[in-house]
């Protein structure tokens, strides 16, 4: 893991050129360009409040939609990273087959390049919030430290789907559907408080989504600090997941271009 | 002080390349055959600031060592070592991704090569010149020629100023002019002190461009040392192999098929036409002693309607000085394209032969040194 992340740190403009390239791919030949960022989550959030709405109420004090928003923003973000985090061996394979770097680079590109669509969306955010009912608070300065936690259960998850990509293009045609299973599982269009509190740590570590997505419900809905608990747990979780994740990537790694 | 060194080196590719589906993996759980190994133990080193070539005949593993010297791909056993940057240029576009500009792919191969941005920055200008690009540069590359492509990968790796220039057979792609500019820049980049290993069947340009070599078959290390004796010793394998028969192109002046002439002897060229003709085609034959040029040539045109099997091109006396030589031969008219095409290689031999610097040509000539 030492050795990986040195590796990186040296070769860090590469991964930034991989990063800036995946974007500007990303939305290359699409009319709407990087509107579609925005347009994803609040088509997602007009059924999710339209059929919701009533049967759950307000979620921490402020309306559904609010909070939903911001949950949809992190649930975007995190699809959206692991997806391409998932495909970046593969689309990359041109340069894996006729040139060394680290293998890892556009695997972490993937996950940074993300970040531009999280930006837009928390624009988004900060002009619809207010409308929709959102309320400004302290624990607004949280939002670093649930960005970063993104992050690293991203890059956790994307490591190894990257690497099992690359032998089985399995990987390509489950991943849609597991992504939408993922989304169900996770407590974007109903509260995590709907699991009882006894479960909802294990909840946490076996969906590592579920921390980070209710942290940004109250950081950027409700304006109170994340509930720290199942943040916690979660990452914990996806530490340990990307510690295994990355073990089977390097074993992968050296012969990439022979299977690829 | 070696720059490159291969310990004990074996790959094994997997059989049945190319991916499997996760179904294949779990039903099929017999042990698949061992297939031969691509590599097996080989040991070398290539001295720092040296012009290396990797010689041998299909299949023998040049590329996979290639590869693995770039690190592009790891070794089943042993290990290799570099001390430096690598600059690898393998196959046509390689390092080159289709979707971007030539802009972008210089940015994203130099970071690639471990280059600081302002370092490419510095040597962006020049990259973008000996490329030749101009005005394409900021059109995507899937949009380039494959010569386009050869001419910006090659820029570009060996334009990074690498420590060790790795080269495929990739050049023999580039247009005549260009391939001069490349062997040009190879022996600058040598002289300025950069190790450059070079893989080539081209057994004449071997021995125009490297000092030493390693000869390697069907995946082991057959000879290595300087680049006379290792030519030596792989044109000694083709002999043995009895590559004669139906592709022999150079004959003695008994008929008989010969891989080697010797100085001022006479030798019969044959190129065969096959297809009955209708139109008159002419015949362009040009030698070369491995450089991208015909050293000696000659042209001649056989009349509309014959139906020949072959032409034979007969020179009284070989005027070429020890070495190794190519045979290259264009038919233009009828239904042929003119285009230059490799037709087969011979030596010559001389009783006593002079050690021939680069770039001085091969052709004998009656002459004396004075002084006064």
């Amino acid at each position: 893991m030492r050795a990986a992340a040195t590796e990186l740190w040296l070769a860090r403009d590469v991964v930034r050129a991989f990063a800036v390239r995946a974007f500007r791919i990303r939305y290359r030949q699409a009319l709407l360009g990087a509107l579609w960022a925005v347009l994803q989550p609040l088509a997602l959030l007009v059924p999710f409040t339209l059929v919701m709405r009533r049967s759950t109420g307000r979620i921490d004090g402020v309306p559904y939609a609010a909070s939903t928003l911001a949950a949809l923003l992190a649930w975007q973000y995190l699809s959206s990273a692991v997806t391409t985090g998932a495909g970046s061996l593969v689309s990359e394979s041109m340069l894996v087959r006729k040139t060394w770097f680290p293998r890892e680079a556009p695997v972490v590109a993937a996950v940074l390049a993300s970040f531009v669509e999280l930006a837009i969306g928390l624009l988004v955010m900060a002009v619809a919030g207010p409308f929709l009912g959102a309320r400004l608070g302290a624990g607004l300065l949280y939002l670093p430290v649930v960005i970063v936690a993104l992050a690293v259960i991203a890059l956790a998850l994307s490591l190894p789907l990257a690497a099992a990509n690359a032998v089985f293009r399995d990987v390509r045609h489950a991943l849609p559907f597991l992504v939408l299973l993922w989304l169900f599982a996770t407590p974007v269009m109903y509260p995590v408080d709907r699991v009882t509190p006894r479960w909802r740590w294990i909840y946490a570590v076996a969906n590592p989504a579920v921390g980070p997505v209710d942290a940004m419900r109250r950081v950027l809905a409700t304006g109170h600090a994340p509930r720290f608990g199942p943040l916690g747990a979660s990452l914990t979780s996806a530490l340990l997941i990307g510690w295994v994740g990355h073990r089977l990537f390097r074993r992968i790694a050296p012969n990439l271009p022979d299977v690829i | 002080m070696w720059a490159l060194r291969f310990e004990h080196v074996t790959k094994q590719y997997r059989t049945g390349a190319g991916y499997r589906s996760l179904r294949q993996e779990m039903t099929d759980r017999t042990d698949r055959p061992a297939s031969r190994p691509a590599l097996h133990n080989v040991s070398f080193e290539v001295e720092e600031g040296e012009a290396f070539a990797v010689i041998g005949p299909n299949g023998a593993g040049k590329s996979t060592a290639l590869r693995i010297a770039a690190r592009v791909t790891g070794p089943t056993s042993g290990c290799v070592r570099v001390r430096g940057r690598v600059g690898a240029l393998i196959e046509v576009g390689a390092g080159i991704h289709p979707e971007l500009t030539g802009r972008e792919n210089i940015w994203l191969y130099g970071a690639i090569l471990g280059l600081k941005r302002r370092d490419i920055a510095a040597r962006f200008d020049a990259i973008v010149d000996f490329a030749e690009l101009g005005d394409v540069l900021d059109r995507p590359v899937k949009r380039y020629s494959s010569g386009m492509q050869l001419r910006l990968g090659f820029s570009i790796a060996a334009g990074v100023e690498p420590d060790v220039l790795v080269v495929d057979e990739a050049l023999a792609v580039g247009d005549a002019r260009f391939q001069v500019r490349c062997l040009d820049r190879m022996g600058a980049l040598v002289r300025s002190g950069t190790t450059v290993v070079y893989v080539s069947h081209d057994l004449a340009s071997v021995g125009a461009s490297c000092t030493r070599a390693a000869l390697l078959v069907d995946g082991g290390l057959a000879t290595v040392g300087p680049v006379t004796e290792t030519l030596a010793a792989y044109i000694g394998w083709l002999e043995q192999q009895g590559s004669q028969g139906t592709g022999a192109v150079v004959f003695d002046a008994d008929g008989q098929p010969q891989t080697s002439v010797a100085s001022g002897a006479e030798m019969v060229i044959r190129v065969p036409l096959r297809s009955a003709h209708l139109g008159a085609v002419t015949i362009a034959l040009g030698i070369r002693d491995g450089h991208p040029w015909n050293v000696l040539g000659s042209v001649t045109t056989v009349p509309a309607g014959s139906a020949l099997d072959h032409i034979d091109c007969r020179i009284d006396a070989v005027p070429l000085t020890a070495g190794l030589y190519q045979i290259w031969v264009s038919l233009d008219g009828d239904d042929r394209d003119g285009r230059w095409r490799q037709l087969g290689s011979f030596r010559v031999t001389e009783p006593h032969p002079q050690p021939r610097p680069l770039w001085i040509p091969a052709v004998a000539f009656v002459h004396e040194w004075r002084t006064r």
